[in-house]
């Protein structure tokens, strides 16, 4: 089985950032649960991560916007964000080449994906894996979807691409796992900053770990952006994950609304089918 | 309005370490290379983070600018939500310009 672990996790940046600002409390327990969702990862001895994130404007622009983007080069700096607002230090973090030369053409049978051989990470991956590989040891291949700027891409078409990874990563050897990055909803960068629709969230995560693509894929944007904010639109990542496992049911292992971090902070895995 | 420019000014300082540092020594200079607005110049300039927000800048990118800028975060909010009161609803809400 070449997809080994499924995984998603928050990736606000205040979760660095802001960290002296929430009780001790608040960030010992989302770090026990990023440790457990790192243990969990670690356990199926994956040779890479595949991380789909929503970049926030670090690589892409709308000169340029692909609907889907993912990394072919041997290594990848971050944070793109300066080390004294982010509180993570620059480093390189090695990239899987060759797995993800052979990911390419089988997704572009299925979706049209961009490559990229240069790639800055940005808090959307380096938050991640400054708990999950602090170390920065297990190659990563990094996925993008636009969720920055309309039109973003469309719900139905994350499945596809989840289906499309899943197919893709069922031909190559390599024991990989599978992490999705984002908020759910959340009003980040904004007036509304710190508020966090707990009702909508709980509902979204009820379709995702029933993985009931139907319910998953019928948002609109507009009942997104109205209900769970701008940054709500990163649940595509979480639905991208959700069809890569074909069907697997999803944990929800901590959820805490922390106004201080613009969102709840969310770790979850998902099985494998 | 030209928040095309505006944005590029911001994704460029983003990415861009040392045009980074250019920009913190003459910032004048910087946004000549960007075809903008008498507004859109001083806004940057100002810095007016209120009227940067109201002209509708991605939240994602006036954040990253403040941080260049070294303004801290309370700062951030303080000056969009003012922003709207001083200045009226957001001119380009390119998340809301969405349509059904």
């Amino acid at each position: 089985m070449p997809m080994v672990f499924a995984g998603a996790c928050s990736h606000s940046p205040s979760i660095t950032a802001q960290a002296e600002h929430v009780s001790l409390e608040t960030r010992s327990n989302l770090a026990q649960a990023f440790e457990g969702l790192r243990k969990a990862m670690l356990q199926t001895r994956p040779d890479a991560i595949v991380i789909i994130a929503a970049e926030h404007f670090a690589n892409f622009f709308m000169n340029n916007m692909p609907a889907f983007a993912i990394g072919t080069a041997a290594d990848y700096n971050g944070p793109v964000e300066d080390e004294g607002w982010l509180k993570i230090k620059p480093t390189t973090v090695p990239g899987h080449k060759s797995l993800a030369e052979l990911l390419v053409p089988e997704l572009l049978q299925d979706v049209d994906i961009a490559y990229c051989e240069e790639w800055q990470l940005d808090h959307g991956i380096m938050v991640p894996l400054h708990f999950l590989t602090p170390s920065y040891d297990i190659p990563i291949i990094p996925v993008n979807i636009n969720c920055q700027h309309p039109p973003f891409t469309p719900l139905h078409r994350c499945w596809a691409l989840g289906e499309s990874l899943r197919r893709a990563l069922d031909k190559v050897p390599e024991r990989v796992a599978v992490l999705a990055t984002g908020g759910i909803s959340h009003w980040p960068a904004s007036p509304e900053t710190g508020r966090i629709n707990v009702e909508w969230d709980k509902e979204f995560l009820g379709h995702w770990s029933r993985n009931d693509r139907k319910s998953l894929t019928r948002y609109t944007d507009n009942e997104i952006l109205r209900d769970a904010g701008h940054g709500g639109i990163e649940i595509r990542t979480f639905i991208t994950l959700a069809a890569a496992t074909k069907g697997g049911l999803g944990k929800v292992h901590y959820y805490d609304p922390v106004p201080m971090f613009a969102i709840a902070a969310t770790v979850a895995t998902m099985d494998i089918h | 309005m030209s928040l095309y420019q505006v944005q590029k000014l911001m994704f460029d300082l983003n990415r861009d370490r040392t045009l980074r540092a250019r920009f913190i020594e003459s910032k004048m200079d910087i946004t000549l290379q960007y075809k903008l607005t008498l507004e859109e110049r001083e806004a940057l300039l100002t810095p007016d983070i209120g009227k940067l927000y109201i002209m509708g800048v991605s939240k994602a990118l006036l954040l990253y600018y403040t941080a260049i800028l070294g303004l801290p975060r309370a700062k951030f909010v303080e000056g969009v939500t003012e922003g709207v009161t001083r200045y009226g609803p957001i001119r380009v809400n390119n998340a809301l310009e969405l349509k059904e």
